[in-house]
């Protein structure tokens, strides 16, 4: 793929560890669990200053929380069950597809325990399903991860800067 | 004098009484012309390659008695289409509606949106592959697209999939055109004529029940555009304004002097196309100076049709409704 190499150089991960470093930051990947899609990474950023990991699409994840230890910012992917109920209610084996879902994504209240298990800093949910359910507060998704998590947990928007 | 001027006054009774039948008749017809449900145009995406937030990639929907048409699908085509759902009313757009498109040709600028267009209408719910027609290299470029995200797909339709009951959606038919009709429903019939681009590139026009609208996709002007429209109610045609270019390196010119149509060259072009209505888009401009502090004003874009044609001219903006 000779012709492809001027617009991007391309390098497949297949297991966690350290991806690239340059002067800004130091990046290091972890396998998360969001079956079937295998592989799939968290990321975390170390800079000067700051240390941040994005989780991906992950089950709660015990790579995740080695991966996440100590970091100032988590940013993890949230779901709210009873609205996942709502969301797919319409669509044939409702409750098979609520399971299948909540087996390969994170609850907010899972997301918290995963937070203080790893001990981070802040919390940032993102990544949110259901994602239009005016009935799914900002309050309830942050009241969410609360339960389990003592640090800051921030309800992400899109050009929020944390 | 007095019987003269009964006699008029009697002469024009009749005629007022002879006319009316005739006028009655077009009164209804003009009723019954006016259907239901009018044809819109939807600017989707009134952009080009600059990363402009408030000009998304080229796309445009033509929609037809709750039937959306989209001609070329630039990024960002599936969120602006639930934009127009959300902000407009037009339900039509709703993503999983998303079934037939034309694309005018195959620059990455009007087509980076593909795979959205297939793979996410598809993940929130459109079960029927898309109908896509475009120039030579759309198949190509469909299976490299679909094969790109075979992990995707994999996951979805397998047994755990969210997909796995709608395991048709992703598909897509792709038909390689050429230039006449193209195709042709209980809605509208899509006519594609050649355009003159960097490659392989056509123009479309659509009749529906009520109206006939042409885009021009990325092109010099042409005489197979100025005959598809040929007094047309809508020609929707790309430009670059003459301050803009004059800025552009000269390796640019050349390439917009070859492929693409000055303000200048589509007041020409316009004035022998006759539109009822010239609706600029693909234009070298910017909403905001802080997004390219070179690309021209909207107004100064206008300014510079209007100097030189007469007819009714807007600047297409993104979420317009024609």
């Amino acid at each position: 793929m000779i012709y492809f190499g001027r617009l991007a150089h391309v390098h497949e991960l297949t297991r966690g560890g350290p991806v690239m470093q340059d002067e800004n930051v130091k990046v290091t990947a972890a396998l998360v669990d969001h079956p079937p899609t295998v592989p799939a990474f968290g990321y975390r950023f170390d800079g000067h200053d700051r240390s941040v990991v994005i989780s991906g699409d992950t089950a709660p994840s015990d790579n995740l929380i080695r991966l996440a230890r100590g970091a100032d910012v988590l940013v993890h992917e949230a779901l709210y069950a009873p609205g996942v109920e709502r969301l797919v209610a319409s669509v044939p084996n409702a409750a098979t597809r609520t399971q299948s879902i909540l087996s390969h994504h994170t609850t907010a209240e899972d997301a918290g325990r995963v937070a203080q298990a790893a001990g981070v800093k802040t919390l940032v949910l993102s990544h949110f399903v259901p994602a239009e359910d005016p009935a799914v507060t900002d309050r309830m998704w942050s009241d969410a991860a609360r339960k389990h998590f003592g640090g800051q947990v921030i309800v992400g928007k899109d050009l929020l800067e944390i | 004098m007095n019987t003269r001027r009964q006699i008029s006054q009697l002469l024009s009774v009749a005629m007022i009484l002879l006319a009316l039948p005739a006028m009655m008749t077009q009164a209804e017809a003009q009723i019954t012309a006016t259907p239901t449900s009018k044809t819109q145009v939807v600017l989707l995406g009134t952009g080009n390659p600059q990363p402009d937030p408030d000009r998304s990639g080229p796309a445009t929907a033509i929609v037809v008695n709750g039937s959306a048409y989209l001609v070329d699908f630039g990024p960002g085509v599936v969120r602006r289409a639930k934009a127009a759902v959300i902000e407009k009313g037009i339900t039509a757009l709703e993503p999983t509606n998303l079934r037939v498109a034309f694309v005018t040709h195959l620059h990455s600028d009007h087509t980076v949106g593909y795979p959205d267009l297939i793979f996410s209408t598809w993940t929130i719910g459109r079960r029927v592959p898309l109908e896509v027609y475009g120039p030579k290299g759309i198949k190509a470029m469909t299976e490299h697209v679909i094969e790109a995200w075979r992990a995707d797909i994999e996951t979805r339709t397998n047994a755990d999939g969210n997909q796995r009951d709608f395991p048709e959606g992703y598909k897509v038919n792709a038909h390689e055109i050429s230039a006449g009709v193209v195709y042709k429903d209980a809605n509208v019939t899509v006519t594609a004529f050649p355009t003159r681009h960097a490659m392989e590139s056509y123009g479309y026009r659509f009749d529906t029940p009520d109206r006939s609208i042409v885009i021009s996709g990325d092109t010099n002007p042409t005489q197979a555009t100025i005959d598809a429209c040929r007094g047309c109610d809508v020609l929707i045609h790309e430009a670059n304004t003459l301050a803009w270019l004059a800025k552009r390196p000269e390796t640019f010119q050349a390439f917009a002097a070859k492929y693409h149509t000055t303000t200048a060259q589509l007041a020409e072009l316009a004035a022998k196309a006759r539109p009822r209505l010239l609706i600029v888009y693909h234009a070298s401009i910017a909403l905001r100076p802080a997004v390219s502090p070179v690309a021209s004003s909207p107004e100064e874009l206008l300014k510079e049709v209007q100097s030189r044609y007469p007819g009714k001219v807007v600047v297409g903006r993104d979420l317009d409704i024609y």
